[in-house]
């Protein structure tokens, strides 16, 4: 079973719901898989307190110019839709490194097999385990923006090594392409929001998105306790609690710090959920 | 001067700290608002007004297959490198995976295929008491919130032009992807916020990573200050003399925010502070 946890407003607390939501499970003897999709602002890690080992490069492809070969007829220029590519005149093409999407179309467009297969580093993937549960995680290079490959190694990997029987996968902030790419294939979905006009808008962007892919999902309800708002399919409510906020500082996650605390009975009980009404 | 917002990490406070600034600048100077985050946008809901333009945006691409034509040679599914195309019984497209690159056009020997614009989102321009504010919405899911990004960026400027405004505000998302580079690029001066949690710092470092990489000259606010005093610490190692201000934590600004009011116009010592900031950015940047 993969469970996608997400929720559109950035800093709802969906890695810290996803965090203690995994860590439950495998308190229950279940092996549990953990999916950190935040390419751009990786932190399960963090929130976990693991160091992040076996790192791999992601690459992507960029090409690389034969100027022997090259008769500066600028075909690969025109056809490059994101504009990656620019020429002076009489020159072989210039490449923009971090805009190239790696789409290849250069190579196809080109009359004269003058373009040869490069590489770039667009970000890595690293594993590790902790609090019982086996971590994948993605990181993105700063200054390129091809987010949503990050995410797609992570889930090529987990799904190589990974032994999970239930999944968790933890997507970014926001409503497009990456969050996509995470939430493809996953069973059911959490969304993480607070009751505030910024959380609910986001969430309702996130439900559509959701929708579309056919993902049903449940709310849980984060600093529930700052407004009196009901939100729809709420499931978990975690009230505002200094607790949190030191436990988050501090990498423990409050299930494994402070297992007797209500709010980690509140994380048992939606483990429990999960696994046996998905949710 | 444009001015960009962003933080790495969400939830740290950008739009908040972005709908102070221009509450408070926009008493002595003329600006131009704008809302990059076009997958959630949310200064639209602080500042109430008449949306006095709006437009569709087609920026994104994609392909359509003529099945007459197409011989299912599946030439066009080996040149895609972005997985978008499947075949059963036909050609199909994955709308969600295609990057509208056009690599399987090139290939495809009976030219069954052609790549189209598609509806990506819209863009509006909405006229609040003080200033415009430029905002896209993204349809949810789509790609290509970067490039709505850049029709944003596109008509801020413009708008600035039209009206003499000499600052134009971006509030930035999330992450440091695509629409983030899109927010950062071709500005003057960022300002980065800094929450201190780990992740707050981490998420900050590497946002600061990819301003440097555009040569942009930048500070830090750090915000909810008082959440954790072991962090701050750190915080200060980290970034030393970069952080000009400091906002404390405020109950108070999560309740504004809840009802969506700019956190500047309440009593607290949190709204001392945003005053304090908008005073401090001028005295930076100008």
């Amino acid at each position: 079973m993969m469970v996608g946890v997400t929720g559109g407003k950035g800093g709802t607390g969906k890695t810290v719901v996803a965090v203690n939501l995994a860590v439950a499970i495998a308190k229950t003897g279940r092996k549990v898989t953990y999916l950190d999709c935040d390419a751009d602002c990786p932190s399960a890690h963090m929130v976990m307190g693991a160091k992040r080992k076996g790192r791999i490069a992601v690459k992507s492809f960029v090409p690389h110019f034969n100027s022997s070969k090259c008769k500066r007829c600028g075909r690969c220029v025109s056809v490059c839709e994101v504009k990656a590519l620019y020429q002076l005149q009489g020159k072989i093409p210039t490449l923009l490194e971090p805009i190239c999407n790696g789409c290849k179309a250069c190579v196809l467009a080109c009359p004269f097999n003058a373009i040869d297969e490069g590489e770039k580093i667009v970000g890595w993937t690293y594993r590790t385990e902790k609090h019982g549960v086996e971590l994948f995680s993605g990181e993105l290079r700063p200054s390129e923006p091809l987010s949503e490959k990050i995410v797609d190694a992570v889930k090529d990997r987990a799904r190589r090594e990974g032994r999970g029987e239930v999944l968790i996968v933890d997507t970014s902030a926001g409503a497009h392409c990456q969050v996509v790419r995470a939430l493809e294939g996953c069973d059911r979905a959490i969304a993480v929001t607070e009751p505030t006009l910024f959380g609910l808008h986001d969430l309702k962007v996130i439900s559509e998105v959701l929708k579309k892919l056919r993902i049903e999902h449940s709310v849980v309800v984060n600093r529930s306790t700052i407004s009196k708002r009901k939100i729809k399919r709420t499931v978990m409510q975690i009230p505002y609690d200094r607790v949190m906020i030191d436990c988050y500082s501090d990498g423990t996650p409050i299930v494994s710090k402070f297992p007797e605390h209500p709010i980690s009975k509140e994380f048992f009980k939606l483990a429990e959920r999960v696994q046996t009404a998905g949710i | 001067m444009r001015i960009v917002v962003l933080s790495g990490k969400g939830g740290t406070g950008k739009s908040c700290i972005v709908s102070s600034l221009a509450v408070e600048l926009s008493k002595r100077r003329k600006l131009v608002l704008i809302d990059a985050d076009a997958d959630c946008p949310n200064q639209y809901i602080i500042f109430p007004g008449k949306d006095v333009k709006g437009k569709k945006l087609y920026v994104s691409k994609t392909v359509v297959v003529n099945y007459r034509k197409c011989n299912l040679c599946r030439e066009c599914l080996r040149a895609c490198q972005f997985g978008a195309l499947e075949v059963g019984n036909k050609i199909k497209v994955d709308e969600l995976r295609c990057e509208g690159c056009g690599a399987c056009v090139l290939v495809c020997p009976r030219g069954a295929l052609k790549l189209v614009t598609k509806l990506t989102g819209g863009m509006f321009i909405r006229e609040t008491k003080k200033f415009p504010l430029v905002y896209g919405k993204l349809i949810p899911g789509e790609s290509g919130s970067g490039k709505i990004v850049h029709e944003l960026r596109k008509e801020g400027d413009e708008t600035a032009r039209q009206r003499e405004a000499e600052l134009v505000l971006v509030d930035a998302p999330a992450g440091i992807g695509c629409p983030v580079i899109a927010s950062v690029a071709g500005c003057d001066y960022a300002i980065g916020v800094l929450e201190p949690t780990p992740a707050g710092m981490k998420n900050l470092e590497r946002a600061l990573e990819m301003v440097e990489y555009f040569k942009i000259p930048y500070c830090i606010v750090m915000n909810k200050v008082g959440i954790s005093r072991k962090n701050e610490g750190k915080a200060v190692r980290k970034f030393g003399g970069k952080i000009v201000a400091r906002i404390p934590y405020d109950e108070e600004v999560p309740q504004l925010l809840a009802e969506g009011i700019p956190p500047v116009l309440g009593k607290g010592k949190a709204a001392q502070s945003f005053r304090k900031l908008a005073e401090k950015v001028e005295s930076l940047v100008y």
